[in-house]
């Protein structure tokens, strides 16, 4: 084969990749597809692969709130913005697992006062995972996600007693967004009692934020294990069986 | 220089077969949100079921048929990437929600069976279609790029039990894999684009390119 004909097929190799590239980027894009290094929206969604979690938030807001009904104070709301402005900084910031994780990429502020109120102080809801129940007052649907991302509420120890009982930890969803046969949260909440924000409770503050950041996973319980333990021998047991 | 130019066309040639492949190979993973438990090898994708808005089909029928499809290691999503993939279902009987809170953590997988799924669609405004079925995604956490949930929740209509079985059981745990719905495009095929999306066809099973997406999300870190 002459170079001329070598150096036409390379050519037209070459100009068949730049199709195939192409091509197959628009179909990706075409099928959702958007880029995770980078801050570009879905066009056609309220949802992003960013830590934001929705395209109509620029930064990660936390939102802070006495809700308590003897004890609201502005004090108290002031000392957990500050402690959890401290946990922010000196430990979120500072794990091992921040720099890669999508959190490092946005900014983060504090405030005081939420723009929605904690889901699970509505009577006759229950928590949508914790209490495995379901029925459709047990979410709160939203068609546009309000700016922040994490509510931070005091409470008085009856809703953590009503809503957390043996629950391993102090979450829940506050804001589901839906698209086509999908809901997902997108934002979340934490609920404290006043005791666990002053005095010396800091670590149970910590433990919380650092867990909705997916930096601390918790514990199993003896209790967890053996259900686990059981739950695999009957799987073997199944299959055994089968096969 | 005519070797050279070898070189360059034999390159040029290896990158349009890789790129090829790579378009026609696996069902799009986007956006990227699933159970982060699909990353480890030690951590199963423990389930549960609930059939108290149901009258239908009884507790015992729901999960024989959920782990006889979740259980299938030849054609469906169980032991995917040497067992990083690994279903494994509630052994004491009881529905999700009979369970403590304590418990019912473990189970990061939930299938809620049910008479009328549009019943439950959320909130007061018809936002997501859940005429048949549906999921939920709770916990979420961000891992460079992509959102972990902490808890996936897929609503059945009781048909899924009874007459659909496969397709729809398999179908949506490829939701809470992270699996998107087909959007009308049937190539390739997929468990995701079945008829209701403009396919001609319910797989039954994950297909070769659904697997192939699953088990390269289940590799990132």
């Amino acid at each position: 084969m002459t170079r001329k004909k070598y150096f036409t097929l390379t050519i037209f190799a070459a100009l068949v990749l730049l199709g195939v590239t192409v091509y197959g980027k628009g179909g990706l894009a075409h099928e959702g597809h958007e880029s995770d290094d980078t801050h570009s929206e879905e066009y056609h969604s309220n949802f992003t692969n960013r830590a934001t979690l929705t395209s109509n938030r620029d930064k990660i807001t936390v939102c802070i709130e006495d809700y308590t009904q003897s004890t609201s104070n502005k004090a108290l709301s002031e000392e957990l913005k500050l402690k959890t402005n401290n946990i922010i900084n000196e430990k979120v910031k500072k794990h091992i697992k921040w720099k890669n994780s999508g959190y490092s990429k946005e900014q983060i502020d504090i405030v005081e006062g939420c723009s929605f109120a904690p889901f699970l102080l509505d009577n006759g809801t229950a928590h949508p995972v914790y209490s495995g129940d379901m029925n459709k007052k047990l979410d709160r649907v939203i068609s546009t996600a309000s700016k922040e991302q994490l509510g931070i509420f005091i409470v008085d120890q009856s809703v953590v007693d009503k809503h957390f009982k043996n629950a391993p930890d102090r979450w829940s969803p506050e804001e589901m967004l839906c698209e086509h046969n999908e809901c997902v949260e997108v934002t979340s909440g934490i609920y404290l009692t006043p005791d666990e924000v002053s005095g010396n409770e800091v670590n149970y503050l910590e433990k919380e934020i650092l867990k909705r950041f997916g930096f601390e996973q918790g514990q199993l319980t003896s209790a967890q294990h053996d259900q686990i333990k059981k739950d695999e021998l009957q799987k073997k047991a199944f299959l055994s069986k089968e096969g | 220089m005519t070797r050279t130019l070898f070189k360059l066309f034999t390159i040029t040639f290896i990158l349009i077969m890789l790129q090829i492949s790579t378009v026609q190979a696996s069902h799009p993973y986007n956006p990227e949100r699933h159970i982060p438990s699909i990353h480890s090898s030690t951590d199963g994708e423990s389930f549960c079921v609930d059939v108290k808005n149901t009258s239908r089909v009884t507790y015992t029928t729901a999960m024989n048929t959920l782990t006889t499809v979740l259980y299938n290691t030849d054609d469906g999503w169980d032991e995917l990437n040497n067992g990083k993939i690994s279903f494994v279902g509630h052994s004491s009987g009881q529905n999700c929600s009979d369970m403590t809170s304590t418990l019912l953590s473990i189970y990061k997988f939930r299938y809620y069976v049910l008479d009328n799924p549009e019943d439950f669609s959320g909130g007061t405004s018809a936002v997501i279609d859940c005429s048949t079925n549906c999921v939920k995604r709770y916990g979420p956490t961000s891992v460079s790029g992509h959102t972990h949930y902490d808890y996936g929740h897929a609503y059945l209509k009781h048909t899924a039990i009874s007459t659909t079985t496969t397709h729809t059981i398999n179908h949506e745990t490829g939701h809470l894999l992270g699996l998107i719905d087909g959007d009308g495009t049937c190539t390739p095929t997929s468990i995701m684009h079945s008829v209701a999306y403009g396919c001609t066809t319910n797989p039954a099973w994950p297909t070769t390119a659904d697997i192939n997406s699953v088990i390269a999300e289940s590799n990132k870190s």
